[in-house]
C-alpha cells in the first residue's frame, strides 16, 4: 500500500494509464491474446478476452513493475475469463440449437481436424476441472513452466504433473464424446 | 532403482534441458519409464494438435488505445477461486462439509502413509480423484482403517493382521475439548488461526477439540516384495485441532469446522519410496485406475493426495501461496479446501457453506 501511494503522489494523472502499465501491455498483449485464443478460437473474442484480463490487471497492479507477479496473475486471469466465455457460449448456444452430433467413424487421433471435432475438443475443455483446463490453456499457449507456475500459484515441479494428469482427462474426455 | 515421476517425463517431453542429468539417463535407458514416457508423450501430441494452432500477432497500437480509452470501472474479472456465485447455503448438518474436508486430510494421510518411505514430510497437497468405494478398499486392503481413524475418531490403541504383515497403532490418548482457543493451543502446540470475519450463518466459536498425535506402523513379513520383506513403515499424524462453529439458527448445528493439523510424517526401515510404492500399488485390492492416479501425483514424498470423491467438484486454489484443494458437493450443500502452510501445517476448513465463503475463511487463516 505504501508503495502504491507513494507512486501515485509522484505521478497526478491516473496511475492506471502511465507508463509502466503501457509497458507491461505491450510486453504482455500477443501472449495475453494467445491464452485466450487458445480457448476461444476466434481472433476478435480473443482480443476482447485479452483486453478485459488487462483491465482486471490494472485495477488490481496499477503500477505492474512494482508487483510480484502481475503477469502471473494476468495470465491467470485470461485463461479464466476466456473458459468463462466458452462456458457462457456453450449456454448461449444452447438456447439456440442443439449441438452438431460426433461422427462416429472418428477415431480420436481425427477429432482434431474439422469444426465439428473443434467443437468436441471444446466441449472436453469445458468439462474439465477448472485447474486442468486452465494449465492446458496455458501450456498450449505457449507458456514455458515457469510461467505456468507463476501463474497458477504452484512450484515449477508440480507443473509436470498437472499437465500430465490433464492432457490424461483431456483425451478421455474426448474418446468418450466420440464413442457416445 | 528410483523411477523417474510422471511429472518429470512429461517434462522431458517440453523442457529437456531442465531435468536433471539422472533423471534423463535412467529414463532413457529404462524400461519401465521409457513405456509411460510413451504414453505421456502421446497424449502431450493429442493435446498438442487439440489445443494448439496458428499464433496470432494482434496489433498492439490499436489495442493500447482501446484499453485507454476503456472506463476502468467495468465490472470485475473473476479470477482463480472466483468462480460464479452458484452455491447456496443450506442450513443443514456440518457434517457432509466436514466429511469432505477433514475426512479428506485423514483419509490422505493413510493413503500416503501407505506410499510413502523413509522420511514423508509432505510440502504440499494434491487432488487425488477417488470413488468412494475405492477408497474404502484400498484402506481397507491395506489395513489401514485403523490408524485411519486415529485421528480420534477410534480406540487409540490396537493392532491386526494383513495379508502382508501385521499393523500396529497407538494414540497419545483420547481427544479432549475446551473451552477457549488458548488451552487448545496449549495442550496441542500448535499456533491456530481462526477468521476475524465470520461467513453469513456462522456464530462465534463453540468448542475446541484437540486430537492428540498417533502412531501406525505397518511390519512387513518376510514373505513381501524386494526391499519390502522384513522392514516396517511407522506413520505419525497430528496432533490436530478441531474448532467447531455453531450456527444462530440452532444450539449444537454446526456451521463451519476449522482443522490445523501438524505435518504427517512416515519413516522406513529399508525400504525406498520405489519398493513401497510399487509392492503397495500391486495389491489385488488396489484398484488399478487409482494405482494409476497415485502414480500421477508425482512426489510422494512431499506430496499429500487429498481424495476427492465422485461426489464432489474439485478445484486448485492458492491460500497464503501455497496450493489447496477446494471441494464442492455438487448439489452446492457443502465445501471445503484444504492446503498445507509453508512450515508444513496442514489445513482445512469446511462447513455447509458456498465456495467463496470457505475460501474467505481460508485467506483470513492462511
Amino acid at each position: 500500500m505504501m508503495k502504491r501511494e507513494a507512486w501515485a503522489a509522484r505521478r497526478p494523472e491516473d496511475p492506471r494509464l502511465a507508463g509502466g502499465f503501457e509497458t507491461f501491455f505491450r510486453e504482455e498483449f500477443a501472449a495475453t491474446v494467445r491464452i485466450a485464443n487458445a480457448v476461444v478460437r476466434d481472433a476478435h473474442l480473443a482480443e476482447d478476452v485479452a483486453q478485459e484480463a488487462f483491465i482486471a490487471t490494472r485495477r488490481r497492479f496499477p503500477d505492474p513493475e512494482q508487483a510480484e507477479n502481475a503477469a502471473g496473475w494476468l495470465h491467470a486471469a485470461a485463461a479464466h475469463l476466456a473458459l468463462n466465455e466458452l462456458r457462457g457460449r456453450r449456454r448461449r448456444e444452447g438456447r439456440m440449437h442443439h449441438d452438431i452430433g460426433p461422427n462416429r467413424a472418428d477415431g480420436p487421433e481425427d477429432v482434431v481436424v474439422a469444426n465439428e471435432d473443434r467443437e468436441r475438443v471444446r466441449g472436453a475443455l469445458r468439462r474439465l476441472p477448472r485447474h486442468s483446463a486452465t494449465v492446458l490453456v496455458l501450456r498450449y499457449s505457449g507458456l514455458a513452466y515457469v510461467e505456468i507456475a507463476e501463474a497458477m500459484g504452484v512450484k515449477v515441479n508440480h507443473v509436470g504433473t498437472m499437465l500430465r494428469r490433464a492432457e490424461r482427462a483431456l483425451r478421455k474426455e474426448v474418446e468418450h464424446e466420440t464413442r457416445e | 532403482m528410483r523411477h523417474v515421476s510422471d511429472g518429470v517425463l512429461r517434462r522431458l517431453v517440453d523442457e529437456p534441458d531442465s531435468i536433471a542429468d539422472r533423471d534423463a539417463e535412467h529414463a532413457s535407458v529404462c524400461r519401465r519409464c521409457r513405456a509411460r514416457q510413451h504414453r505421456i508423450a502421446t497424449d502431450a501430441a493429442f493435446a498438442q494438435r487439440a489445443l494448439g494452432g496458428p499464433q496470432l500477432l494482434p496489433y498492439v497500437d490499436a489495442a493500447w488505445s482501446r484499453l485507454v480509452a476503456t472506463p476502468t470501472s467495468v465490472r470485475a474479472a473473476p479470477t482463480e477461486g472466483a468462480t460464479p456465485r452458484s452455491w447456496r447455503v443450506a442450513g443443514i448438518s456440518v457434517s457432509s462439509g466436514v466429511a469432505i474436508g477433514a475426512a479428506g486430510v485423514v483419509a490422505a494421510g493413510a493413503v500416503a502413509a501407505a506410499t510413502l518411505t523413509t522420511v514423508f514430510a509432505p510440502t504440499h497437497v494434491a487432488p487425488l480423484p477417488i470413488a468412494t468405494g475405492d477408497l474404502q478398499s484400498f484402506v481397507s486392503a491395506l489395513g489401514l482403517n485403523g490408524p485411519a481413524r486415529l485421528a480420534g475418531v477410534v480406540s487409540p490403541t490396537g493392532s491386526r493382521e494383513l495379508s502382508f504383515g501385521t499393523v500396529a497403532w497407538h494414540a497419545g490418548g483420547d481427544p479432549s475439548t475446551y473451552s477457549t482457543l488458548g488451552q487448545a493451543e496449549a495442550a496441542s502446540g500448535l499456533a491456530v488461526a481462526l477468521p476475524s470475519t465470520l461467513p453469513s450463518g456462522v456464530s462465534g466459536a463453540a468448542s475446541y477439540v484437540v486430537y492428540p498425535s498417533a502412531t501406525a506402523t505397518v511390519t512387513f513379513s518376510s514373505s513381501d516384495g524386494e526391499g519390502v520383506a522384513g522392514s516396517s513403515l511407522a506413520f505419525t499424524i497430528g496432533p490436530a485441532v478441531i474448532v467447531t462453529y455453531g450456527s444462530p439458527l440452532g444450539e449444537g448445528l454446526p456451521s463451519l469446522g476449522v482443522v490445523a493439523m501438524g505435518r504427517p510424517v512416515a519413516t522406513s526401515t529399508g525400504a525406498t519410496t520405489a519398493q513401497l510404492e510399487s509392492f503397495i500399488l500391486a495389491q489385488p485390492a488396489v484398484p488399478a485406475d487409482l494405482a494409476q492416479e497415485i502414480r500421477l501425483l508425482g512426489n510422494l514424498q512431499t506430496t499429500l493426495p487429498v481424495p476427492t470423491p465422485p461426489g464432489a467438484a474439485e478445484s486448485s486454489v492458492v491460500v497464503d501461496g501455497q496450493p489447496g484443494v477446494l471441494l464442492a458437493e455438487n448439489g452446492g450443500l457443502a465445501s471445503g479446501v484444504i492446503w498445507q502452510d509453508a512450515e508444513g501445517i496442514v489445513h482445512a476448513v469446511a462447513g455447509p457453506l458456498d465456495q467463496e465463503d470457505v475460501l474467505s475463511v481460508a485467506q483470513q487463516i492462511g
